[in-house]
């Protein structure tokens, strides 16, 4: 089942002879269940693709729907509850307010949308997450890994359509990565959570059911290694 | 919203010192808000008090009324508080002995309860009086009328109405006709009354006892009167007063007590309640303009702060009300705390700052009034003083908050502003880089890339220094003029004087003022102003000069205005011996002599302001020499008015003939030429005075001569009125209270007894008034910039944390960093100065233009508060510096860098 499609995208930074065209054309579609990797080299316009889809960074042209709902024709107010509700991102450098602390971060979806926490999913992922003992504790508290691993509980926090993740394991160690990309491998399926992660590394994206190649802003290769779970 | 606020208070926590610093602006500018307001309404009501002390609470009074007529009156919408007194009759006042040719009578009038309330009775000496038998006089009786009595003096009158020949009633405000008057007025149905005097009273002001009223107001109580009433009344909305009186015209005849309704703000075309509260107005414009400064400044940096928060929350679906909501949380809060404190402060600290300084209030009112200035609380004024601080507050906040909304998620997470960047806007100079080095360079090019952001920090130091330096500089003018014009110390503190008979015997009332007070010294003087002809051979030099702009002046003699003084004989004697003259020379009635006081004070423009002084009028190498005088002529029936020119440019004198009651009557002027008009006197100058003595010291060019010398100076054209006693006390107050009452067992006037030390004091009180407020105002103003500055400095270096973490990865050590700040600093303070001091100097020359309309004085720059300014310039940034580089030492390189979790 067809959940996101992207069609023609295009993004264009600067003007004149400073012009970027760091997406060009872009077209695509992704199922339900599906675990997507973008792969390519740097300025290949990966992460600006990703930022699109994930609601943070509006296309010069083209379209994205989620779920047959046209993400661009909502104004802001209704894009941010898109992003709070149908969309979780996941940051290479984490992006945790430093002042609020583990169970805050993770919960700030739900919270800013006015609905009370679903404390058996935030035990839950705490427990998946390894995070129970931290709960309380501030991210300058914490290490890298377990940053991320709180970054990726906001994500999966309110089972959104998609989880979105940009070089999530660009910033640990070996022994982390592998630890970040086996949370993410069992939550697409575990909750069939469609995913899509960009990453330089080759073992994650041989993880993936699909690969997508960028450069320049355009689509150079698109294969499939795997059937999606549906 | 709930963890969006929870946000926000964590934020705040974080940033403690930003917090704390935002917090004391709010405070800051709350309480100088308040102070202002307060201070203002505080003054407002003292003057309000003081007149109803000095002249009674009453709005309106209204006379000629019917019993009925007053009655209704007093039952009027909108009347307060009323009293009446009732007409009970009209006399001749001993027309033997008045000497008041307009005023033949005493009229004596039954005041009724409660007057004591409305009207200030200013009793000098007695009590008011209980019952129909008692009587209180008015002080201008004896004073101008010459009659005279004494408490427990009795007195029997025939009161009756004053009518016309045909019996018509007058009215108060009609005056005497007087024998040759268009008809003859009466007493009519005169009835015996027996008084006791029990008291005398400071006679009303014009607006209660009216300049035409020929008759001395005397007081009783407890007559029902002839029927003729008067009202006072208190209006109940007394700033309302001028609509009251459209909607209530008068009955009978309507007089307004315009000073108070002047006070309570209820224009025609008043002037100083405007201007107390224009002034106000402009002061709290002043506070506000600093206060949002430092507001939205502190609401700036703390949303640049936290863009990448923002960015993080947006990205995860906050929404632009919900972040805007999160910005006016945190102004709430800090409103909340800041507000309800600033109030406190601010009425604390001018309530004791008026506390402090009531005795200088004190000299503001007439001396022995009771008012005292204190602080007066307005619940509707500190409301809108806090609700301007609150709307400040969230308005500071509001703008920040847009920018950090319209920005997109991502954009706030790379917080790309700085990028928007172009080459040539960071450019600097190859110079830049050979003098100050790398570090001057980095310094330069940093201060050059966010001018915003900057530029708020060099408009607190601009601002800053303007007003520091131009509020000296107002200080400085404001003392000078008050100074200058005060004078030399010449030990005459108290003044009385005497008029008619009582000048008969000088000796006697000089020694009795003497032993009563305790002064010190005392002596008594004739005087009066001369204009003198100074012959070209005898004038000096200097006032030569200054009279030769004028081409009238140096024909035939130079006009030199001064005074003629007849000094009491000892105390000539003293002058003699003082400066070396034999006395003997001076006390030959055949040839008078004088001692010529050589100098007149003239101000003149010194580097360091104003200079007063003395300038001679007489050559001293001419010494001895003759002036003469010239003055107009008595003339039988009529009064000098003054000079003219006529048609050929002859000088002449002018003339109006007077009634037998000895006014002017207007329109018949009758011209003489001054050959004809003016009597020509000679004055010997025998002698210089080099050292005043007591008594023999002024501030102008005056012959003296010894008092008896007199007759034989002026002859009979003397037409001197006043004998003037001065006095020295050191303890002038209490010398002037036992001089008051020593003259009041005497049965003589004490209108005529001055404390000119007090005024002097005042005056000076006043200057110290205004410079504690204006720099009081101007030191909180300055806190206010301080912690604007502290503000945008400290984050301005803590927001590169990023960049200093990259140049210290990079190799530069403490001492290069070090230096880089310190060229950072030096750039903000200079920029701050480069605007601040000719602004100042700016402003020093506006307030010398507006000071010279009023005196004279020269220009002048108060170069130690501008020192004072630079360096506290400059001590303020580096202080801010070296706080902000500590916490930047305390970073982890490489943390910093990743630029997380800081």
């Amino acid at each position: 089942m067809e959940l996101l499609r992207i069609e023609n995208l295009t993004k264009v930074y600067g003007s004149g002879e400073n012009q970027v065209r760091a997406l060009d054309g872009v077209s695509f579609t992704v199922e339900k269940g599906e675990f997507l990797a973008i792969i390519g080299p740097s300025g290949s316009g990966k992460s600006t693709l990703l930022h699109i889809l994930g609601g943070v960074d509006r296309p010069t042209g083209g379209k994205v729907w989620l779920d047959g709902q046209d993400v661009y024709a909502q104004d802001e107010e209704q894009l941010a509850v898109f992003r709070r509700r149908q969309v979780g991102l996941i940051y290479q450098f984490y992006n945790l307010i430093p002042v609020l602390n583990v169970e805050e971060n993770m919960t700030l979806p739900v919270l800013m949308d006015g609905r009370p926490v679903n404390e058996e999913r935030l035990n839950e992922l705490l427990g998946i997450l390894g995070l129970n003992e931290r709960r309380k504790h501030l991210p300058n508290q914490l290490s890298g890994g377990q940053q991320q691993r709180v970054s990726i509980g906001r994500a999966l926090m309110n089972a959104p359509s998609v989880v979105l993740a940009d070089e999530p394991t660009g910033n640990l160690d070996s022994r982390n990565s592998q630890e970040i990309v086996e949370l993410l491998r069992s939550s697409n399926i575990r909750y069939k959570q469609t995913l899509i992660v960009i990453t330089h590394d080759e073992n994650i994206a041989l993880q993936a059911d699909r690969i997508i190649a960028i450069e320049d802003g355009r689509i150079t290769r698109d294969e499939r290694i795997r059937e999606a779970r549906a | 919203m709930n963890i969006l606020c929870a946000f926000t208070r964590k934020s705040l926590l974080a940033n403690r010192t930003r917090t704390i610093v935002t917090v004391i602006g709010i405070i800051l500018s709350m309480a100088l808000v308040t102070a202002v307001i307060e201070g203002a309404y505080s003054g407002h009501q003292f003057l309000i008090r003081s007149i109803e002390e000095e002249e009674g609470a009453w709005m309106i009074n209204e006379t000629d009324l019917t019993p009925e007529e007053a009655e209704a009156l007093r039952k009027t919408d909108g009347v307060g508080n009323s009293a009446v007194w009732n007409e009970v009759g009209w006399c001749m006042m001993a027309p033997e002995k008045n000497e008041r040719g307009d005023k033949p009578y005493m009229l004596v009038e039954s005041v009724g309860e409660g007057i004591e309330d409305l009207l200030a009775i200013r009793l000098v000496s007695g009590r008011m009086p209980e019952n129909p038998g008692e009587l209180i006089l008015p002080t201008n009786l004896a004073a101008s009328s010459g009659v005279s009595f004494r408490e427990g003096d009795t007195l029997t009158v025939s009161l009756g109405r004053r009518v016309t020949d045909v019996g018509e009633a007058i009215s108060i405000f009609e005056p005497f006709t007087g024998p040759s008057g268009e008809f003859e007025e009466a007493v009519a149905d005169p009835k015996e009354r027996r008084y006791t005097v029990v008291g005398l009273y400071e006679h009303f002001t014009t607006e209660v006892d009216p300049y035409e009223n020929p008759g001395f107001i005397a007081l009783t109580r407890g007559e029902s009167g002839n029927g003729n009433t008067t009202v006072f009344c208190a209006l109940k909305h007394p700033s309302r007063t001028v609509q009251w009186l459209d909607e209530h015209p008068p009955v009978g005849v309507r007089r307004v007590h315009s000073d108070l309704k002047k006070f309570h703000g209820s224009f025609g075309n008043d002037s100083i309640t405007t201007a107390l509260y224009g002034f106000t107005g402009v002061l709290v414009f002043l506070v506000a303009f600093g206060s949002v400064s430092l507001i939205y400044n502190s609401f700036s940096i703390s949303v640049s702060e936290r863009t990448r928060q923002f960015g993080i929350l947006k990205s995860v679906g906050a929404t632009k009300k919900q972040i805007r909501g999160s910005v006016l949380y945190e102004a709430l809060l800090l409103s909340a705390v800041g507000i309800p404190v600033g109030l406190v402060v601010g009425c604390a600290g001018i309530g004791i700052t008026l506390f402090c300084l009531r005795g200088a209030f004190d000299y503001i009112v007439q001396p022995g009034s009771e008012t005292r200035m204190k602080l007066v609380l307005n619940p509707a004024a500190l409301l809108i003083a806090a609700t301007v601080c609150l709307l400040t507050t969230l308005i500071s906040a509001a703008i920040p908050a847009r920018r950090a909304i319209r920005v997109s998620p991502i954009d706030s997470i790379r917080q790309t502003d700085d990028v928007k960047l172009r080459p040539r806007e960071v450019r600097t100079g190859r110079l830049t880089r050979k003098l100050f080095g790398f570090e001057g360079m980095m310094a330069s090019k940093n201060f050059k890339r966010n001018r915003k952001r900057y530029r708020s920090t060099v408009v607190s130091l601009f601002l800053s220094v303007m007003l520091f330096i131009s509020a000296s500089s107002f200080c400085d003018y404001l003392t000078g003029a008050v100074t200058g014009v005060a004078g030399e110390d010449d030990g005459m503190d108290i003044r009385y004087y005497t008029v008619g008979d009582e000048r008969d015997d000088p000796e006697k009332t000089l020694a009795m003022l003497s032993e009563a007070g305790g002064a010190e010294e005392g002596t008594y003087m004739d005087f009066t102003f001369m204009s003198y002809r100074v012959p070209p051979e005898v004038i000096h030099p200097e006032a030569k000069e200054l009279l030769s702009a004028d081409p009238e002046q140096g024909k035939e003699y130079y006009i030199w205005v001064g005074s003629i003084v007849f000094l009491r004989d000892e105390s000539f004697r003293e002058l003699c011996a003082a400066n070396g003259q034999d006395p003997a020379d001076y006390f030959d009635p055949d040839h008078p002599e004088a001692l010529a006081l050589n100098r007149s004070r003239t101000m003149t423009e010194g580097k360091n302001g104003v200079r007063y002084a003395y300038m001679r009028t007489l050559d001293e190498k001419k010494i001895p020499c003759t002036l003469s005088g010239a003055e107009p002529m008595e003339k039988e029936g009529y009064v000098f008015t003054g000079y003219s020119t006529s048609e050929s440019g002859e000088r002449m004198l002018d003339y109006l003939p007077v009634d037998e009651l000895g006014r002017a009557i207007e329109g018949e002027y009758k011209f003489f030429p001054a050959s004809e008009a003016e009597v020509v006197t000679d004055y010997h100058v025998g002698g210089l005075i080099q050292n005043p003595t007591f008594g023999a010291a002024a501030d102008q060019f005056t012959l003296f001569y010894p008092f008896s010398m007199e007759k034989a100076v002026l002859g009979t054209n003397s037409d001197l009125y006043q004998t003037d006693f001065w006095f020295h006390a050191p303890n002038h107050a209490e010398v002037y209270e036992a001089m008051e009452d020593a003259l009041t067992e005497a049965g003589m006037t004490t209108a005529r007894l001055w404390d000119e030390a007090a005024r002097e004091e005042s005056n000076r009180m006043l200057v110290t008034v205004v410079n504690v407020f204006s720099y009081g105002f101007i030191i909180l103003i300055s806190l206010i910039a301080v912690a604007n500055v502290f503000n945008t400095i400290s984050t301005n270096i803590l927001l590169r944390r990023r960049e200093f973490a990259m140049l210290r990865s990079i190799g530069l050590g403490n001492r290069g960093f070090r230096r880089m700040m310190n060229y950072e600093c030096v750039i903000y303070g200079l920029k701050g100065l480069m605007w601040g001091l000719p602004a100042a100097f700016l402003m020093t020359f506006v307030i010398w233009r507006v000071a010279g309309s009023a005196f004279e004085t020269g220009f002048y720059v108060p170069w130690p508060s501008v020192v004072i300014a630079v360096g506290s310039v400059f001590a303020v940034v580096f202080a801010t510096m070296l706080y902000a580089s500590a916490k930047l030492r305390e970073d982890n390189t490489v943390d910093a860098m990743k630029n997380e979790n800081l």
